[in-house]
């Protein structure tokens, strides 16, 4: 986890719109933290798309309510 | 038949005080000559005051009279006469109502520029007032 | 987080300066006073150079001095080196303690110049074990970021004088940026959700290029997409211009409260001076008719004797039938022309011959005589009628010269009061504010019918949206090829979606309780309560300071009550953010009058007992209403002064 703050309110919505899919949960909170973590520019789409590779293949479709 | 005269005169002196301002602008504007020296005739008789014309000069043309303006004419000839006799004789009833308008015109400009309070219409139509209430009276 | 300390050496006007800030259980306030020129504003420079390194808050003077104390720069000899450095030393949550250091290295050269070397930040941290760790560079900004954010901090360090400019320019634009900014939006909006949507599109791309199927629908969808995107723009124009007309209106309708109606009474004017032109000539022209008929029938009446007479003269001649003549002139002329009598037959003698010519003489004179008199009996009965009619012909006219008068009377009456009542108005600027409320009532008006449309359209497109979707998705379950693509490109679209969700939540949450914490704040710190209805924060940001009578009236409220709306907001903003972060204002009421100054007092007390707030006051800020209040109450109380030489600036507990 990155030492930058994230209003705690964001993360209580992903969680909450996440319902019981912990995977797209810790997925999107992941992201945030990276977003936070990089000021600018950075090699986003990388990092994105490894991330969407991971964690989908974890991923049910029926893991969403 | 007496020589029939085919205009009325006026005193040449006359023309200024009918062409006077107050008299050609606010009494009598927009007149004829020969509506004003009518109405000066009136005023002359009212006053019962004629006199001779001393300069003779034309006014206006006797074809411009209408029956009614040869009947006020007429009406102050045989009343200065006292006959009807003088209706024959043109030249007569014309310088009757020339004496007439000739002293009327003095009266009335006189009047009007006497500086007297009272609009001149205003006091006409008292003097009016007072003639016809004189009439219903007799 | 709070600033338990912070330690300035040759730091400008500070050459060796500590500033603890101890909390009280109840409060955790501190103020600080100084004149101008002692080094107030400088330390809340320090901190922001500390921090971030930068001061942005350099008054003019300190911007043409040198970083280094000038005492310390006078005993440092030729070659030799200096620092400068500030310290900030935090607490955070669970008690941990973090330590900012900015230290800048200069070198005294042969000129006497302090010539900078390079600067060092560190941020020192304890672990649970009581560990330090230091970290340097982007580790250390990272740590800056997660006790107050650079693009955050104006909202936590900053001049109260400086607050009336930011309301100054309160557009939609900037208020929405400092909200998205400091609750963080702007991270779910700009970055993950844009990111993610670009990687969706991707996907959706390479399933595409697996089967063209996939994508068409994708193409179609996005189609769809640029479609509803662009009509929801429209609609947010039409409310936002909606609103603004809306404002207008009202506010337009306030100036114009109890300002008469200029145009309509203009117009009723115009139509008085018509009809008084109108009615002046009927006037003109009865005055005229009852002139002439005063003079024609002048004529008849000062005539009436002669008149009178002549019409009983000839009555008397028509009685005696010597009217018409009873001799036929004619009939005499005939008998002297023939010298023979036409009755008897008898030729005329002399006697006869003169006799005939007697008669026919008196028959000429009375011919001519009568016909006259009888050409006149007609005129003559018609003055009869004239003089019976004229009194009641005058009356008549008289009457409706009386009438046409009191007429004009009525009108030039009307016209003064009209005058009266326009008397002291500046009417070309009444007039440009009717025609001003008329133009935003035509915008409000066109727009409101323009919207009807275009949420109509919206709605069909948001359907046709939803039909593109699913034929994509359909697609996409169909292509065993994609298989794989199309999980990623689900799961993908499902993040997307919770994010979006998170987002929309978070921003009405976030606009909504920014908008209640504003107002709370402000009907606290305003002293002017019943002039003010209401504060709203839009949904397109812009805040509106509504005035109890309903209209807007932030453009014309004073320095003092924008900044009080501007401080009410910043407070807001603090708790909205989530960032447990200290509050430190220099020069808080600069610009609020002294009777507001007690509630502000007030509110940064009540703020005071859950989040560290220093405050930099001038001694004349500091007014027995602020000090009433918080003498008592802040747990940290210092002044500065500046040494004899003015070199130095030290620190003194009150």
């Amino acid at each position: 986890m990155s030492s930058t703050k994230i209003n705690e309110r964001i993360l209580e919505g992903i969680r909450e719109n996440s319902g019981d899919d912990k995977v797209i949960e810790g997925f999107l909170i992941d992201l945030i933290y990276e977003e936070a973590d990089h000021l600018g520019q950075w090699w986003w789409r990388e990092i994105y798309r490894k991330q969407v590779d991971k964690c989908s293949a974890d991923w049910e479709e029926g893991d969403e309510n | 038949m007496p020589r029939l005269p085919d205009r009325l005169d006026v005193d040449k002196a006359d023309r200024e005080l009918y062409d006077h301002d107050t008299i050609s602008k606010e009494i009598l504007p927009g007149r004829t000559r020969k509506e004003q020296f009518l109405f000066a005739m009136a005023v002359g008789f009212r006053n019962q005051v004629k006199r001779p014309l001393d300069a003779r000069e034309g006014f206006f043309l006797a074809k411009d009279m209408r029956p009614e303006d040869e009947a006020l004419i007429d009406t102050v000839a045989i009343h200065d006469t006292g006959s009807v006799d003088v209706l024959f004789d043109r030249v007569a009833v014309f310088r009757i109502a020339e004496e007439y308008a000739h002293a009327g015109i003095r009266l009335l400009y006189d009047d009007v520029t006497s500086g007297q309070p009272g609009s001149f219409f205003k006091k006409l139509e008292l003097e009016l007032f007072s003639l016809v209430e004189a009439l219903d009276s007799e | 987080m709070r600033i338990e300390k912070i330690i300035l050496t040759n730091y400008r006007q500070f050459r060796q300066v500590e500033v603890t800030f101890p909390r009280k259980p109840d409060t955790d306030l501190h103020f600080v006073i100084g004149t101008n020129g002692t080094g107030k504003t400088n330390i809340l420079n320090a901190i922001n150079w500390c921090l971030y390194g930068d001061e942005p808050h350099l008054s003019k003077d300190s911007q043409r001095l040198p970083l280094m104390n000038l005492k310390t720069i006078d005993k440092t000899g030729i070659g030799k080196d200096g620092d400068v450095s500030v310290e900030v030393w935090a607490e955070a949550e669970q008690g941990a303690h973090i330590t900012f250091k900015r230290q800048a290295l200069f070198r005294k050269n042969d000129d006497g110049q302090m010539m900078h070397q390079g600067t060092k930040f560190e941020v020192m941290t304890n672990d649970e074990r009581g560990n330090t760790n230091i970290v340097t560079d982007e580790d250390a900004s990272a740590w800056v970021e997660r006790f107050v954010p650079m693009r955050i901090r104006e909202f936590f360090f900053f001049d109260g004088e400086r607050l009336d400019n930011y309301f100054k320019e309160a557009t939609g634009q900037n208020i929405r940026h400092a909200v998205f900014q400091v609750s963080q939006i702007d991270l779910l909006e700009n970055c993950v959700e844009r990111k993610l949507q670009d990687t969706l599109d991707d996907l959706t791309k390479e399933a595409g290029k697996a089967n063209p199927k996939i994508e068409e629908a994708r193409t179609k969808l996005e189609q769809v997409q640029g479609r509803l995107d662009e009509i929801r723009k429209r609609v947010e124009e039409c409310e936002r211009q909606i609103e603004i007309a809306r404002n207008k209106v009202a506010e337009y309708g306030e100036k114009l409260k109890g300002v008469p109606d200029i145009e309509s009474l203009e117009k009723e004017k115009q139509q008085l001076e018509a009809d008084f032109r109108e009615t002046k000539g009927l006037l003109r022209e009865k005055k005229d008719e009852k002139e002439s008929l005063l003079l024609e029938s002048g004529n008849i009446l000062m005539l009436w004797p002669a008149i009178r007479m002549a019409t009983q003269l000839i009555e008397d001649k028509r009685r005696k039938r010597e009217i018409p003549p009873p001799v036929d002139k004619g009939f005499l002329e005939g008998v002297l022309r023939n010298e023979t009598c036409s009755v008897c037959g008898r030729s005329l003698d002399d006697s006869s011959s003169k006799r005939v010519q007697e008669l026919l003489r008196e028959v000429e004179l009375s011919s001519e005589t009568a016909h006259r008199l009888i050409q006149m009996e007609n005129p003559l009965s018609q003055f009869r009628d004239r003089v019976e009619e004229f009194e009641e012909r005058i009356r008549s006219i008289t009457g409706e010269i009386v009438k046409l008068d009191k007429v004009l009377t009525g009108i030039s009456l009307r016209k003064n009061q009209i005058d009266s009542q326009m008397a002291g108005y500046d009417e070309e600027r009444i007039r440009e504010w009717y025609h001003e409320r008329m133009k935003f009532e035509e915008i409000r008006d066109k727009n409101q019918q323009q919207l009807g449309g275009l949420q109509v359209m919206r709605r069909d497109v948001e359907d046709d949206f939803d039909e593109a979707q699913k034929e994509l998705d359909s697609e996409l379950r169909k292509e065993k090829k994609a298989k794989g693509l199309t999980k990623k490109v689900a799961f993908c679209a499902r993040a997307l979606g919770v994010v979006k969700s998170t987002r929309e939540a978070m921003m009405k949450e976030t606009r909504e309780g920014i908008e209640r914490e504003t107002r709370k704040q402000f009907s606290k710190l305003v002293w002017k309560k019943a002039t003010f209805g209401d504060v709203q924060i839009k949904p397109d940001y812009s805040i509106s300071l509504i005035h109890s009578m309903g209209y807007e009236c932030l453009g014309s409220v004073s320095a003092g009550e924008r900044e009080l709306l501007a401080l009410s907001f910043t407070l807001a903003l603090h708790q909205a953010s989530g960032f447990d972060s200290p509050i430190l204002i220099d020069t808080p009421v600069a610009r609020i009058s002294d009777v507001n100054r007690e509630n502000v007092a007030k509110v940064l007390c009540e703020v005071s007992t859950t989040k560290q707030t220093v405050l930099l006051f001038t001694p004349d800020e500091y007014s027995k209403e602020i000090s009433g209040f918080m003498d008592g109450r802040a747990s940290g109380r210092y002044s500065l002064k500046l040494s004899r030489d003015e070199t130095e600036a030290k620190v003194e507990v009150l």
